[in-house]
Parts: C-alpha cells; structure tokens; sequence
C-alpha cells in the first residue's frame, strides 16, 4: 500500500510547483481582499478531487491497474491507498493554504483576530468534510467507469447540480434558514452526527470501491 | 517432477469465443511456450491463471494452490511481463523500483540496478523517453526483482529487434540456471521458442490442440512434400494439415506414416510449421475432402 501512495505522489510531484504557486497566489489573493477565509479553504477541496482524478487517469492511461492486478496487493489496500493519498494531499493543501493566509492576515492587520482563527478553525472540518463526500461520491464511479466516462457524468451532475442550487435560493430567498437551531447541545450533537454520517459514507464507499475493484477483469 | 501450474477443465466464455483446457500442466524447471494464432485464447489462458479474469468453471492451481483463494500469496512469486509496458511515462525506473519494492517481500534492490545497469536503463530517465525495447526490457527486469519462481509472459518479445530479442531470452535462460524456477511464455515468434521452450502448447480457437516436450514434438512430425499429381498417395487419415501452391503439396504428418511414402520428400518441420499445418492447414485439408 505504501508503494501506492508513494507512486501517488510521485505523479501529482510533476505538478507541485504549479500548484504551489496556485495555492499560494489564490489563497493569497482571497485573504488579501476577502472577508472571510472558507473560500481559499474550500479551493483545497477542488484541488484534492482534480489530483485524485488526475491519479485515476494517469493509470488507465498507462494500464497500470492491471500491473497492480497482477502484484500480490490486496484489493483493500489499493482501494485504501487512493483515500489516503487523497487525504495526505488535502491536508498538504490545507497546511499551505494556513500558512499562506496566517502570514497574509498578519501582514494586513498586524495581528489574528478571534473571530478569524474561529473561522478557520470552522472552515478546515468542514471543507474535510467536503473533501470526504466527493472522495467518497466519485471513487466508486471512478473505479467503475473510467475517469473518461465519468467526467462526462461529471459535468452532468454539475448541469443539474447548478440548476438546483438556483432553484434551492430562489425558494428559500425569502425564507433564510434560522441558525438558532445550532445552539446549545446541538453544537455537540450535531458534530458527532455529522462524523458518525461521514465515516458511514465513507466506509459504504470504501467497500464499493473493493468490490468494483474485485469484479474487474482486465 | 512437481507441477507448478495444473489447469483442470477450465472453461470460460467471452461472447462467441469459449476457451476450454481440459487438463495442462507445467513442471518446475521448464519452459513453456503458448502458442496459437490471435485470438487463439493465449492472453486469455494467461489472465485466468493471474486471477486477471473470472473463469466460468474448472480449477487452477499454482504452487498446488487455488489461483483465487490464495491469490496474494502466489502472487508473490510470480513475476509478469504484459505485451505492454504498464508503467507510467513520467516516473523513472528508480521510481518504479521503490514503488515495487514495497509489493514483494523478496525485493532485490540490488538485483534491479544490476538488471538496470545490464540492460543499459538509464536509472532516472523518464519512461517516455525510452523505446519500446526499453520499456520491455525495463519490465522484464521489474519482473525479476523479487527472485520470483514461475515468470509469466505474455509476447514479451513482440515488436522487439533480434538483437534486444536475442539479449532477454539470454536472460530467460539465465533464470531457468535455478531448476525451481519455471517460464510460461506466450508468443508469436516461434524462432524464440525454439531457442529456449521445453515443452510447446498449441491452442486453436480457444481449444488446447496439444502440449507436447519440444524436442518430441519435432521428432514426431515430419512435412512431407510433393507434386500435386502425388496427393493421391498420400492417405488423408494421415495427414495433420494440407497445403497446397501452385508446385504441388506440404502435409504434416507423423514422422512413422510419412515413412510409409519413400517417393515423397519428407523434412523435419519448425514450430512454425506444425502451428500453422495444425491451424490453417486443417482447413485447407477439410476443403480437400470437401473436392474429393
């Protein structure tokens, strides 16, 4: 499995410099002229999903999933080792990112607000959060269908995705969601409600993946 | 002599074409050369035995256990060789070597920059940049590394110049020095074959039409050759395969009837030739019986 990760990293290695600077300029730029920090945060989300898909694509183009077929890996291990690579670069991202806006913000104010390390301190779950439910939406389509095929259900989803959002705000336009459910216990129910529901995402998809992976023929 | 492979009524369907091997084995020490025409069912025999596909029935052994219940563990000691390289282009095979190194419990770090250095494989060159004999000879020598005990290869030397070709199967001959350690090699190039295969298999439309010791193979045929006004001596029952140009006739027979005939010319055939007499010569000796 470790050699997985590592080849996982080997290959999104070819494209650290630019991403680096994209990062850093990107994180840069929001912090600088934003008001709020989740949106540099949730660029390391889109960042993690266009690398995994990367790494899905670059082995089909080589026809490296049936090299690994043909090694003595278990398929619970190759499976695991695209999550955990997923991760690792999340939280490499996530590091980046940090770093960048904590030195932005000291630069611009001369000093960190509460309610800026609050927000961070929101925001970086919550975008893992994000990270995972791709993570653990596309995976198994990845597996199942190649990453050709499903960056056509990609920009499908997208389509229909942004049509609902719309028609979602026009609805609720005039009706705001009130936060004062998000109160009291609540603040420490619903946390633990929303880890208990990833990890059941993620192991549901996790156990999609090794059984995709275990019916493949080569 | 022990068996390392032992297929027993395998039997698997893809649409139209049904593979069938009733009953093949491979003994330790040997070298065993699938051949056919394409689509014949070698790429698919070799890819049921690595678990790479699903059979429909039958059993497969490896090491005398189950291909698929203990899969990982004979894996480790097998080492494969597709007809493509399945690397990627942007890593290097000093990349590519700490990657497999962390698959196989017997790794050599040593053996592989040896294999590199021998194979003159630049060690952190990108593998786009190589040839394709490169990328072949950088997967043979990935293929190697663990001390594996069985090498699968399919058409390992297709596309390859003599040279490149000639310098890989040395190394084949070298593995084989350790008599535990067996080759089964799928292949096009029969002239390969006949440098270093033990034993020949012919598979035909998904059927397993022999597998025979080399050496007894080419001793028990002979091509015999003729006028086409001679073809009538010839008894058909005798005949493996027929060709036929505008000079006369080629028939494969068995080395004790082509005996029979003193008046026809008879030669020791290739592998080559028995393939293609047992393949498409049928169908033109089938053709004669239908003029007759």
């Amino acid at each position: 499995m470790k050699g997985l990760i590592y080849k996982d990293f080997m290959l999104l290695g070819k494209q650290a410099r630019l991403l680096l600077v994209m990062i850093i300029g990107l994180t840069g730029f929001w912090t600088w002229t934003g008001d709020t920090v989740t949106g540099a945060f949730s660029f390391s989300a889109v960042i993690v999903f266009m690398l995994s898909m990367n790494c899905f694509a670059y082995d089909e183009l080589a026809g490296y999933e049936k090299l690994v077929a043909s090694s003595p890996i278990p398929k619970k291990q190759v499976v695991l080792a695209r999550y955990l690579s997923s991760l690792v670069v999340w939280a490499g991202t996530t590091a980046v990112s940090l770093i960048c806006m904590l030195a932005v913000l000291l630069v611009k104010q001369g000093t960190l607000l509460t309610a800026q390390l609050a927000q961070i301190a929101i925001s970086v779950p919550l975008v893992l959060a994000l990270v995972i439910v791709l993570m653990a939406v596309w995976f198994p389509i990845f597996y199942k269908f190649g990453v050709n095929k499903s960056r056509l259900i990609l920009i499908l989803v997208c389509a229909l995705g942004a049509a609902l959002l719309v028609g979602v705000i026009a609805l609720f336009a005039e009706q705001p969601i009130s936060l004062s459910a998000f109160t009291g216990w609540n603040q420490v129910l619903l946390p633990l409600l929303a880890v208990a529901v990833l990890a059941l995402i993620l192991s549901v998809s996790y156990s999609l993946c090794v059984r995709i992976l275990e019916k493949k023929e080569y | 002599m022990s068996h390392i492979i032992e297929i027993e009524g395998l039997k698997k369907r893809y649409g139209d074409f049904r593979l069938e091997i009733p009953s093949f084995q491979i003994e330790a020490g040997t070298v065993t050369g699938l051949v056919g025409a394409n689509g014949a069912g070698k790429s698919t025999t070799l890819k049921l035995l690595l678990n790479l596909i699903r059979r429909d029935a039958g059993v497969i052994r490896i090491f005398g256990m189950d291909n698929v219940e203990r899969e990982n563990d004979i894996k480790q000691e097998i080492g494969v060789v597709f007809d493509e390289p399945c690397f990627h282009d942007l890593l290097s095979p000093r990349n590519i070597g700490r990657v497999m190194r962390e698959w196989y419990k017997n790794w050599d770090d040593g053996q592989y920059t040896r294999l590199l250095d021998r194979f003159s494989l630049p060690p952190n060159k990108p593998v786009k940049e190589f040839s394709r004999g490169m990328k072949m000879k950088l997967s043979i020598a990935a293929a190697m590394c663990h001390h594996p005990k069985l090498l699968i290869l399919d058409e390992p030397t297709g596309g390859l110049d003599p040279l490149v070709r000639d310098e890989i199967l040395d190394m084949f001959l070298e593995f084989l020095q350790d008599e535990s350690r067996s080759i089964l090699l799928s292949s096009h190039i029969t002239s390969d074959l006949d440098k270093i295969a033990d034993t020949i298999a012919l598979l035909d439309k998904g059927r397993l039409v022999f597998h025979e010791e080399k050496d007894a193979l080419l001793d028990s045929y002979a091509v015999v050759k003729g006028g086409n006004d001679q073809l009538a001596l010839l008894s058909e029952e005798k005949m493996i395969g027929l060709r036929r140009n505008r000079f006369g006739f080629e028939a494969l027979c068995r080395r004790d009837a082509a005996r029979k005939y003193p008046q026809l010319a008879a030669e020791h055939p290739t592998i080559e030739e028995i393939m293609l007499f047992f393949t498409k010569g049928k169908m033109e000796n089938q053709e004669r019986t239908d003029v007759l």
